[in-house]
């Protein structure tokens, strides 16, 4: 052996063998510790980590001021702004995780839980006798993963059309309840300028570049399979994404692609502004989410508009009604110095009637228990009926989990944004290859 | 004091100092040396400290992770080689993201350094507020990456942007810029084009170098403008250009925070996959291991990515290194 290889090998080893021996450690077991509520304990502080900010995050404090008059020798210490689960992640990964976390991306709950990086729920739930049952089952498509619950939903968003009602008349008094009825409205609602340019959209078909167009949401309407039985990628084998992605390059045409990426660009930026598109009447109707009535009566009060349920495709009318619900989750990481206070913590916030209806009223979401839903302290106004009765539809729900999250999703806007392009020449070859792109990065997964 | 047993006086003329035993000598001589690699070792330890803890040990586990499914939770599974087969053999997305990082190298290195040529050579001019004229041009150097990347998106932008307002009133033809596939990289060429301060300063000071006389010779010779520029200049900031060169191929393969910034910028802020948009044109080969490593948590895929980003990045370097004994002039001779 040449010296300086020799010289090498040996720290060179021992740095393999720190590496193999430190990566991924941190494991605990998942037996409950218990708190008994009832009897005196030393002050504790706990840790908790959310994404809410500003006027949200004061409203959570609120919130958690009542926890801490309910379990008074705990006193949390709330961080606002955590956003990006990557620092979760790298929390758990350094041994150092908060106590407890909140996420707004229920798509890495199939990774959280297949990996132990939050602890498995199912024991604290039954050691508080806390049923499943209590939630409705649209928020268990995520907040669980192969039966196991390892985080707990606290509130919720699902989507819906809102339409101008200034911009429908005359000649619509209705919004549609079928594609073919959106798309007849979408065309004769849009007003184009004199060079052409279009002054007012009836509707954007884009996906992945405009607001909430996730294709996602746009799939519940044709009640696609993401995955066929055998658990592989199924865009080529159900005919309903053929269609959905066919209709949606229709409209597309019709606009003009160019027409329509020059148009998206004035108001890309706005989503959450004043100059969103949909409050500043450049769209007649528009998908977004239930948090939307919160800024149009802050942010656009004059704007004469209501809601709807999304369309569905014509041949699908048991669709109709139903749509992605998918919102925070609660957990507790794995290397929590304090799981059985942090269990107190989430099941309050994700439990407690009171503490979710106050929420659910101050940022407009989905409250996400039957008690809560019922409460006579719910205050979300007029338009918000059209989301609590999509979040409680039988066919509503999130999109299948994978250990790699909601794979098909992020690898279907990055076909749609080549295929609404005109960049896919034949729809089935591009499907067929996304499949084989998406059953291929499935086997990436740890 | 005593003079130890070791120790012998030499009585031999005009000498007067004592012998030293050979060992004693070289056991001196060690503990000398001992004491000057301990202070050596004293000094260096920060450096060395950080070299181990900050560099070397992330190499290394970056090179063991890259044999691995490693997805940051869960303990890494070896897996041989079945991330680079995987790269290599079944990704399209990985090839698209290297044609674009080829295609940035390719296009915003050599345009850049030409640009950067051609404003130093303005600036080398003398003549009254020449100074402010070259912190102008440097000043957008300064500029924060993602703020001068959301100043371009908003200056490019083809519904609202003052650039296409302009285009227009010339009745010229209205990129969508960002928006288009086709013109998102050029869009970014521009950018580079618009910092180009820090590497117009090194030419300016390497064109300031040029000896006069060589002009003079050439001058007298009967010389033109494009002969002068060809046959002295050139050859002179030879060793600049080449400098350029190698750091523009580097920090190509390393491209990231302005296209990252732009296509986050035309998605809008509610698009969680934006990486890439428009249609995959900015999916450069870092914003692309970012996202395989950072939101799709592939850690193990990534660190796999980031062997071969840092082969090829070598192997180009050596490239251009070899290519440069053909053209590069160094005026001592030497290497």
């Amino acid at each position: 052996m040449r010296p300086l290889l020799r010289k090498l090998t040996i720290p060179f080893g021992l740095v393999l063998l720190a590496t193999a021996c430190t990566a991924g450690a941190g494991s605990q077991a998942s037996a409950p510790p218990t708190v008994n509520p009832s009897a005196s304990h030393a002050p504790v502080t706990i840790t908790f980590w959310t994404g809410w900010s500003s006027r949200e995050f004061r409203g959570l404090e609120e919130i958690i001021k009542g926890f801490e008059a309910k379990y008074p020798w705990i006193t949390v210490k709330a961080t606002p702004g955590i956003d990006d689960d990557a620092k979760i992640l790298a929390a758990i990964n350094g041994g150092n995780p908060p106590d407890a976390v909140s996420s707004f991306r229920p798509d890495y709950v199939g990774k959280y839980c297949s990996t132990g990086g939050f602890l498995d729920l199912g024991p604290y739930m039954k050691a508080s006798n806390i049923k499943t049952s209590i939630f409705p089952p649209s928020v268990l498509t995520y907040a669980q993963y192969q039966g196991e619950i390892c985080a707990l939903p606290f509130l919720t968003d699902t989507f819906g059309l809102y339409y101008n009602k200034d911009l429908l008349a005359p000649g619509f008094t209705e919004p549609p309840k079928t594609i073919s009825e959106l798309t007849d409205m979408a065309k004769k609602l849009t007003q184009f300028n004199g060079d052409g340019s279009i002054k007012v959209a009836g509707f954007i078909p884009t996906i992945g570049n405009f607001y909430e167009n996730d294709l996602d949401r746009f799939a519940v309407s044709w009640g696609a399979k993401w995955f066929d039985d055998s658990g592989k990628s199924a865009f080529a084998t159900d005919p309903a994404w053929a269609e959905l992605f066919q209709w949606q390059k229709s409209l597309v045409d019709w606009y003009g692609y160019k027409k329509l990426t020059k148009f998206l660009a004035g108001v890309a930026d706005n989503e959450w502004d004043t100059g969103n598109a949909f409050e500043s009447g450049k769209v007649a109707m528009i998908l977004d989410g239930e948090w939307r009535t919160a800024f149009m009566a802050d942010e656009a009060p004059k704007i004469n508009y209501g809601t709807a349920p999304f369309p569905a495709a014509d041949n699908h009318p048991e669709m109709y009604g139903a749509q992605v619900v998918g919102g925070t989750i609660v957990g507790i990481p794995r290397g929590s110095q304090h799981p059985a206070e942090a269990w107190l913590l989430i099941s309050y916030l994700a439990t407690n009637t009171d503490a979710l209806v106050q929420f659910a009223n101050l940022i407009k979401n989905v409250p996400t228990t039957y008690d809560a839903l019922k409460s006579p302290n719910l205050d979300l106004g007029p338009n918000f009926d059209t989301f609590l009765q999509a979040f409680q539809h039988p066919m509503s729900g999130f999109p299948p989990q994978t250990s790699a999250g909601i794979i098909g999703d992020i690898q279907g806007v990055l076909f749609a944004d080549k295929w609404q392009a005109g960049k896919v020449p034949d729809l089935m070859a591009g499907l067929r290859g996304l499949d084989k792109q998406v059953n291929d990065q499935l086997s990436l997964g740890g | 004091m005593a003079v130890p047993a070791s120790v012998q006086v030499s009585a031999g003329p005009g000498v007067g100092l004592p012998r030293v035993d050979p060992e004693v000598r070289r056991r001196m001589r060690r503990r000398v040396k001992r004491r000057r690699n301990a202070t050596v070792l004293l000094f260096m330890s920060p450096w060395i400290v950080g070299f181990l803890v900050f560099l070397l040990y992330p190499m290394l586990s970056s090179l063991y992770f890259s044999f691995t499914k490693y997805d940051l939770l869960k303990t890494p599974q070896w897996a041989g080689l079945f991330n680079y087969r995987f790269m290599f053999t079944k990704d399209p997305q990985f090839w698209q993201a290297m044609k674009n990082t080829l295609w940035i190298i390719a296009v915003g290195v050599p345009t850049r350094i030409v640009f950067a040529i051609f404003t130093a050579s303005l600036l080398t001019r003398r003549r009254r507020s020449i100074g402010v004229y070259r912190t102008v041009f440097f000043l957008p150097s300064m500029a924060p990456a993602v703020a001068a990347t959301l100043g371009f998106v908003y200056l490019l932008n083809p519904a609202t942007g003052p650039v296409n307002q302009f285009l227009g009133l010339l009745h010229l033809p209205k990129p969508l810029w960002f928006f288009d596939p086709t013109w998102s990289k050029p869009g970014l060429v521009l950018l580079g084009l618009w910092g180009v301060g820090d590497a117009m300063i090194i030419f300016l000071a390497g064109l300031l170098n040029v000896p006069a006389q060589l002009y003079e010779a050439a001058d007298v010779e009967g010389a033109a403008a494009w002969q002068k520029f060809r046959f002295i200049t050139l050859p002179m900031i030879s060793p600049v250009i080449f400098f350029s060169l190698v750091i523009g191929v580097i920090d190509g393969f390393q491209y990231f925070t302005q296209a990252y910034v732009a296509a986050a910028a035309i998605s809008g802020p509610g698009q969680i996959n934006f990486v890439g948009s428009p249609q995959g044109s900015t999916m450069f080969y870092s914003v692309y291991l970012y996202s395989q490593g950072f939101q799709e948590f592939h850690m193990g895929y990534a660190s796999a990515m980031a062997w071969v980003l840092f082969a090829v990045t070598m192997a180009c370097t050596v490239v251009v290194i070899r290519f440069s004994r053909r053209w590069v002039h160094y005026q001592g001779g030497f290497r």
